[in-house]
């Protein structure tokens, strides 16, 4: 049952793609090098599978990385500790361990198999979502709990002269400052995160990376990463248009932003 | 006793793969200094287009870095090691030499993760070389240096205070990038693990173990980042 569904929902995100790439390529096939023009469709579906994993990543990441703020900022004690040791393992190892350990290492274990959640685990494109995840919560974690230390004192002490309670004054008060000033540093993890994700390519994943590796591999034509380079760069700048867009939407009621006063005028 | 022979596999000896792990974790060292050489050398020439007057040149040194930035570190790796690859058979084809040659991977390897470190750091060092206060500037002059001695006695020694921390974050991301080096199969620590979980069937042991160094590698560096920068910041804020 649960197989099917993610089955289905897996073949939901990949099933548009080659429709969306031949319709794509083919007014672009004369303008493209011979050796690329025959896997325009291919890097689509790639630029796609990119896109679809690392907004995916990027969003449950910022969920995930809220809630771990939250508990570091309000408690239970016990929980700063463990967090902070997830924090020190996902930032102080290379991604490309995190994802080999999880594709390749957990597979060793007999348990692990036959459990249900082989049927996550056993596919390139969930473990390489779920390392995603966790690796991005890691540094966004880490950019918002570093956000939230450096407000300054009186806000803290405004909301307590108020009468906020501890949630109330980190829901309110706090929280929404501190996104609003690491949102660069979080855009900034985007990138990073976009450029991280090619790396899913060795857990057999073909997103961008992986098609325009197998193409190279079998034309040994340079090219081909050419434009894989092309449709990553392409892929940067809508990543930082959506942070400036969702940036200006949600923080254009501060007229503190210096940004935004800038931006008016 | 199940345990202590999951344990013997990290032992040092012809049993255990405790020495392949360490010499691989050095080969991962050798391999990043090497980048870094590369990387800073690299990186002064970039900061140097980047700081004069002669517009086109400063123009190609922020398309170089704004095209870098947007590219993954992986794709520049492979680009490099293959670009490497069929340029030297080329040469070897043009200058008639009946030779067919691989790259050496480290100096693949070490070019392109110097190419990425240097890009970034350049940006380190430009954003250095303006943050050197203006006064430090004319008090040089009004001491009568001349250009050459206001760089070398007065600018550089002052822009290292403010480039080192930009700098020690961008070994720790280097260090980190060195295991993408494992794809084209250099065997530094990460690859070495591979093989080893490979050839024991315990995949899951040999990462845990990389992991691990590259935990200490990154902790010491860290550590090492945080006194330079206390050091720093003591001298005083100029």
């Amino acid at each position: 049952m649960l197989d099917a569904w993610l089955n289905s929902a897996h073949f939901w995100f990949k099933g548009w793609h080659f429709a969306v790439g031949e319709a794509v390529c083919a007014p672009l096939a004369p303008l493209l090098p011979t050796t690329v023009a025959p896997h325009c469709a291919r890097l689509v579906d790639g630029f796609f599978t990119t896109l679809e994993l690392v907004v995916l990543a990027l969003f449950l990441a910022f969920l995930l990385a809220r809630a771990l703020t939250r508990t570091l900022a309000l408690g239970p004690a016990w929980a700063g500790p463990v967090i902070r040791g997830y924090l020190y393992a996902f930032q102080g190892t290379p991604l490309l361990i995190q994802l080999w350990l999880l594709y390749y290492g957990l597979g060793q274990f007999e348990f692990i198999r036959e459990s249900s959640a082989w049927i996550l685990l056993s596919s390139g494109w969930w473990v390489g979502l779920i390392t995603l995840t966790l690796n991005s919560a890691a540094y966004q974690t880490n950019i918002l709990y570093g956000a939230i230390g450096t407000l300054p004192g009186g806000q803290a002490e405004g909301a307590d002269s108020l009468g906020l309670s501890r949630l109330s004054k980190y829901r309110l008060i706090l929280f929404p400052q501190a996104l609003r000033a690491s949102w660069p540093a979080l855009a900034n993890e985007s990138v990073l995160l976009l450029k991280a994700s090619a790396l899913v390519s060795t857990i057999t994943v073909y997103d961008l990376m992986g098609h325009a590796r197998t193409v190279f591999s079998r034309s040994y034509d340079l090219w081909v990463y050419g434009s894989a380079a092309a449709l990553y760069i392409l892929l940067t700048a809508l990543i930082t248009l959506l942070a400036f867009f969702i940036r200006r939407y949600l923080f254009a009621a501060l007229p503190s932003d210096p940004w935004f006063s800038g931006l008016r005028r | 006793m199940i345990l202590m022979d999951y344990f013997s596999k990290l032992s040092f000896g012809s049993t255990g793969w405790g020495d392949d792990l360490l010499l691989g974790a050095a080969m991962t060292l050798l391999l990043a200094l090497g980048a870094l050489l590369i990387g800073m050398l690299i990186a002064a020439i970039l900061a140097a287009c980047k700081i004069q007057p002669v517009k086109p040149l400063r123009g190609l040194a922020h398309g170089i870095t704004l095209l870098f930035r947007g590219t993954p570190e992986f794709l520049i790796i492979l680009v490099v090691f293959f670009g490497l690859d069929i340029l030297i058979n080329a040469l070897f084809a043009a200058l008639e030499i009946n030779l067919v040659a691989s790259t050496p991977k480290y100096w693949a390897g070490a070019l392109g993760l110097g190419l990425i470190f240097g890009v970034y750091a350049s940006e380190v060092l430009k954003g250095a070389y303006q943050a050197v206060q203006s006064g430090q500037i004319e008090a040089a002059s009004s001491l009568g240096l001349n250009r050459w001695q206001t760089l070398t006695l007065i600018r550089i020694p002052l822009l290292w205070r403010h480039a080192l921390p930009g700098l020690m974050n961008l070994w720790l991301v280097l260090l980190k990038d060195t295991s993408l080096v494992a794809v084209i199969a250099f065997d530094e620590l990460l690859r070495t693990a591979k093989v080893a979980g490979e050839t024991e069937r315990e995949p899951f042991l040999f990462f845990l173990a990389a992991a691990g160094l590259y935990l200490l590698m990154t902790w010491v560096s860290d550590r090492l980042r945080r006194q330079v920068e206390t050091r720093v910041a003591l001298v005083g804020r100029s």
